[in-house]
């Protein structure tokens, strides 16, 4: 199978006046073209950081210092240092994590989707409104002719996130940056936009990056997953060999960790204090190898 | 936007009046200082005084004056000027244009400058050159109006003289003005000769109030746009294909100029102080200096008239304020 990315020893630290940080040490991802490809981490792990990487929005002091991002099937300006050329990627899209706040508070829906239609429009049809208007059918918006005309204080939380997908297809991207889509949705809208998001990739053959602390998840739409903790990459395979035959003491420690409601809360076992630090610690221990 | 809504906002206006006239009134009559003195000479005998101070109606008591003060108001008189001896309306309505003229040249100067140094600075964000963007703001903030008036008199009236520093228009020139409005009137009758004079006179008092309300308005503009800059659907738009600029003043701008605006009010207020400074200092002959010799020569119709004028003037600018931000913020609109 065709790889979408391809990301070798990627290294990547935020520079403070004092010291450099390093987020990611190491990073080696293969994304199968028309993979679910899920990436998951607690809270600092570095995969959203990685996310912003492929999409080329990191913060100013962050710095790639070792390694590389190629796009296999999609032949690239390189490592052009020009700004806007190699800035417009419309192949590469996100779906944000908070629909409060991602969409323009003072724009209509309409006005942001012909937005982005008309900045990555190759040539056609030029009637916009038309086109956000079908993209909005896609995402199953009950009234697309009139979400089209109001802003997003007027939609609900999943009603804008469903909106938010519709941008992320608009331009056609292969590859799909989905930075925990559903974690500020309430349960029930969470399954429909899972579902929504499955269904569309599943058309379009899409490449999904899904980030997301959801064990559950991952094993409901992803193909395959890669696990991370203080900026490396644990464990990495098909889901269904990681879940049953997990290799590291750390992904078998998350799986002890899903709540399930047919046994009783005290077996449910917290991903042990000794195991975090000894993680930190063998991070630690890479960058002091690094550095010699 | 409702109709409800303006009519509200122009019904709140009533009591915000009210008590600017009441509080001028009262503050005038409370301070020391005598019309009738300032007026008569030294030579002045007490009948003399007690007939004008009977004439001007002053030797009722306070409550009385103030009762016939607002039946006048409620007619539309602002009553007759002691130093000048004219209606006070009238005198108003003659001199506000030149005071309406170089406020509006001078913020449209300031936004201008405002909006080109804050989009600048924001475009240069986290590079040395918003640096000095920011050093440049923070200079020009720092010196008021007044010394900017003096500092460009010491330059371009005096030391290199290309300037003119006195009045509104050469003197040798004559314009037979309806309005007063001597910058617009002369442009739509085709005097061009006129309008380039008074621009010329025009410019040096409206850059002095022009300079620090620019770096005020660049400066709050600026971190209304770092603030917006931060945000998700700014970060959404650059992995869309918005390129640097674009994501400023298509995404950012719009969001960032509510706070922004809202903030603007206050700063009129400043702005309109200063005319008083500014237009004293290159005898303009706007509202601002009358007021000056109106309290010199303790003239109480004239300054209360105009201090009337003022509210009205910051009332009506702040309404306008707030329809603008009602049109830029949708969120507003609905309740």
């Amino acid at each position: 199978m065709s790889s979408a990315l391809v990301i070798k020893n990627l290294h990547l630290t935020i520079d403070n006046p004092k010291d450099a940080v390093p987020i990611l040490r190491g990073i080696n991802l293969d994304l199968r073209a028309g993979e679910i490809h899920g990436l998951v981490g607690e809270s600092g792990a570095g995969k959203s950081m990685l996310g912003r990487v492929i999409l080329e929005i990191l913060p100013p002091r962050a710095k790639i210092t070792e390694g590389s991002i190629d796009y296999p099937t999609r032949p690239l300006p390189g490592k052009t240092k020009g700004r806007s050329a190699a800035r417009h990627r419309p192949h590469i899209s996100l779906i944000p994590q908070d629909p409060m706040t991602s969409l323009n508070p003072v724009k209509k829906i309409g006005k942001q989707m012909s937005e982005i239609l008309r900045l990555n429009q190759t040539g056609r049809a030029r009637n916009m409104l038309d086109q956000a208007e079908s993209l909005l059918r896609e995402v199953k918006i009950k009234n697309p002719a009139r979400v089209l005309q109001q802003y997003p204080h007027q939609l609900s939380g999943g009603m804008r996130q469903r909106a938010l997908i519709a941008m992320a297809f608009s331009t056609k991207p292969q590859i799909i940056i989905a930075d925990e889509p559903t974690t500020a949705l309430d349960v029930s809208v969470q399954r429909q936009v899972l579902c929504l998001i499955q269904d569309l990739q599943k058309q379009h053959g899409t490449t999904i990056l899904f980030i997301t602390h959801d064990l559950g998840v991952v094993a409901k739409i992803c193909n395959r997953v890669s696990l991370m903790h203080s900026g490396m990459i644990l464990e990495q395979g098909n889901v269904a060999e990681v879940f049953c035959t997990p290799t590291h003491a750390y992904t078998r420690s998350l799986l002890a960790a899903i709540p399930r409601y047919d046994r009783p809360l005290r077996e449910l076992t917290p991903v042990a204090e000794s195991l975090q630090l000894q993680l930190q610690r063998e991070a630690r221990a890479y960058d002091h190898q690094r550095r010699n | 936007m409702s109709s409800s809504y303006l009519l509200n906002r122009l019904l709140l206006a009533v009591p915000t009046l009210a008590g600017a006239v009441t509080i001028t009134f009262v503050l005038l009559r409370v301070v020391p200082g005598d019309p009738i003195a300032m007026m008569t000479g030294p030579g002045a005998t007490e009948a003399d005084i007690a007939l004008l101070r009977a004439h001007y109606g002053l030797d009722h008591s306070l409550l009385r004056q103030f009762v016939i003060y607002l039946g006048q108001l409620m007619t539309g008189d602002l009553g007759t000027s002691i130093s000048l001896r004219q209606n006070v309306g009238e005198l108003i309505v003659g001199r506000l244009p030149v005071t309406i003229e170089l406020v509006l040249f001078a913020m449209l100067t300031a936004v201008s400058l405002a909006l080109a140094l804050a989009l600048k600075g924001t475009f240069w964000r986290g590079r040395w050159p918003e640096r000095i963007v920011d050093g440049f703001i923070g200079i020009v903030v720092a010196i008021p109006d007044f010394l900017w008036a003096l500092s460009l008199i010491l330059i371009l009236g005096v030391a290199i003289p290309v300037m003119p520093i006195f009045g509104r228009m050469d003197l040798t020139i004559s314009f037979d003005s309806w309005t007063n409005f001597y910058l617009i009137e002369s442009l739509l009758r085709g005097q061009l000769e006129v309008t380039r004079s008074v621009l010329h006179h025009m410019v040096l008092p409206a850059v002095s109030l022009a300079l620090p309300l620019m770096a005020i308005t660049a400066r709050v503009l600026k971190s209304c746009l770092n603030a917006e800059m931060n945000r998700e659907y700014v970060t959404l738009a650059r992995t869309r294909g918005f390129g640097r600029l674009r994501v400023i003043y298509s995404q950012a701008l719009r969001n960032a100029l509510v706070p922004a605006t809202a903030l603007s009010g206050v700063q009129f207020t400043f702005l309109i102080g200063g005319t008083v400074l500014v237009e004293r200092i290159f005898g303009y002959p706007g509202i601002g200096n009358m007021a000056i010799d109106a309290v010199i020569n303790r003239d109480l119709p004239l300054i209360q008239g105009l201090v009337l004028t003022f509210a009205v003037l910051f009332i009506a600018v702040n309404l306008l304020i707030d329809l603008f931000i009602t049109f830029l913020d949708p969120r507003l609109r609905h309740d």
